[in-house]
């Protein structure tokens, strides 16, 4: 299992801030998953950062059993 | 040893007992330049606490005005100030705190004409603008430049901080290593939309001129390569490790980016 955090919009409109799911793979690849998870966010999870135990990983990256995945929305409010 | 007035010494005695500031720490202070874009819900503290440092010259660079709704959260404006520049209304909160500090109004919009030469003569730059083309166009720019950037975002209870320090090209990542374009307009709700807490900029913008004040001071470590996550409602704080991209398209190994780019400031839909 992995555990996922949402932020920002992206936990407003799961109506979650994390969930568990059985994965293992890329980056990339659960970045796909998500999308047809949450299809209504596809946009938004294209766009969105992933750090894998706090530390910023892009899609060619792996992700193992156990991880905890952040995924960051870009942010623009000041 | 640096040379103070008496109402210097009183004003500064908490920092210069401070052994990380001491006298020769807010001497620095008082040469400083610091440039922030944005006097609004991130700008006001970061503003506030900068000139009550004794940051000796603020720059302030903003086109709005003062209006009722900004009340909630950018402290620097009070009611009397309503439908006036709001960079005019910084400087005169700020130069009422600190006559010590001298305050630079930019009463315009940045843009990738006026943006270089604004920037030139600081020595830190905050980033408290409330939409992307902006955020794009400051990081360019200081990357270009070679200016230490600290940035700051936020929506409804969250808020986001990093330093970008161009200071050291080779090191340190930028914007768009973390995102390599701004997102289409419309796709990202913005504060007047979805809202945001008050006090939310109280934090990040108190963190900001805690990080530029780190910057100036050299002391420290400043949140470069660090993406502080602020969550207001649970209280927690999360720094995530950023890297450099070699593949991004500014500061990457084969940069796209050669000059400033303007993008759309079109008007954000609902959510």
């Amino acid at each position: 299992m992995v555990r996922l955090l949402y932020f920002s919009y992206l936990k407003e409109r799961l109506k979650k801030a994390e969930e568990e799911l059985p994965f293992t793979g890329t980056v990339g690849e659960l970045r796909k998953l998500l999308k047809e998870k949450y299809p209504q966010l596809a946009d938004e999870l294209e766009r969105v950062r992933f750090a894998v135990n706090d530390e910023y990983a892009k899609d060619d990256e792996p992700i193992k059993d156990g991880d905890k995945i952040a995924l960051i929305p870009p942010v623009s409010g000041g | 040893m640096p040379r103070f007035t008496e109402e210097q010494i009183k004003r500064y005695a908490r920092h210069i007992v401070l052994p990380e500031v001491g006298g020769r720490g807010q001497e620095k202070l008082l040469n400083s330049k610091v440039l922030v874009v944005g006097a609004g819900g991130l700008g006001s503290p970061a503003l506030y606490y900068l000139a009550a440092a004794g940051v000796g010259t603020i720059g302030v660079v903003d086109y709005d005005a003062v209006d009722l709704s900004n009340l909630q959260r950018q402290i620097l404006h009070d009611t009397s100030r309503v439908g006036t520049p709001k960079v005019e209304s910084a400087k005169k909160t700020l130069e009422a705190l600190n006559p010590d500090v001298k305050v630079i109004t930019y009463n315009a919009k940045l843009s990738k004409d006026n943006v270089m030469d604004i920037i030139k003569d600081y020595d830190v730059v905050l980033d408290g603008t409330d939409n992307f083309p902006t955020r794009f166009l400051i990081n360019d720019a200081c990357y270009f430049a070679g200016k230490p950037l600290v940035s700051a975002a936020m929506l409804r209870f969250e808020g986001q901080c990093t330093v970008f320090d161009f200071r050291d090209k080779e090191k340190s990542p930028c914007y768009r290593c973390l995102f390599p374009e701004p997102p289409p307009p419309g796709t990202v709700p913005s504060c007047q939309e979805a809202g945001i807490l008050g006090s939310v900029g109280g934090i990040m913008g108190s963190i900001q001129a805690t990080e530029a004040l780190k910057l100036l001071l050299g002391i420290g470590e400043p949140l470069v390569g660090k993406l502080l996550i602020m969550d207001a409602l649970s209280m927690d704080f999360r720094k995530v490790k950023l890297r450099k991209d070699p593949d991004c398209p500014l500061c990457g190994r084969n940069p796209k980016i050669k000059e400033l780019i303007e993008y759309d400031h079109s008007c954000e839909v609902r959510f």
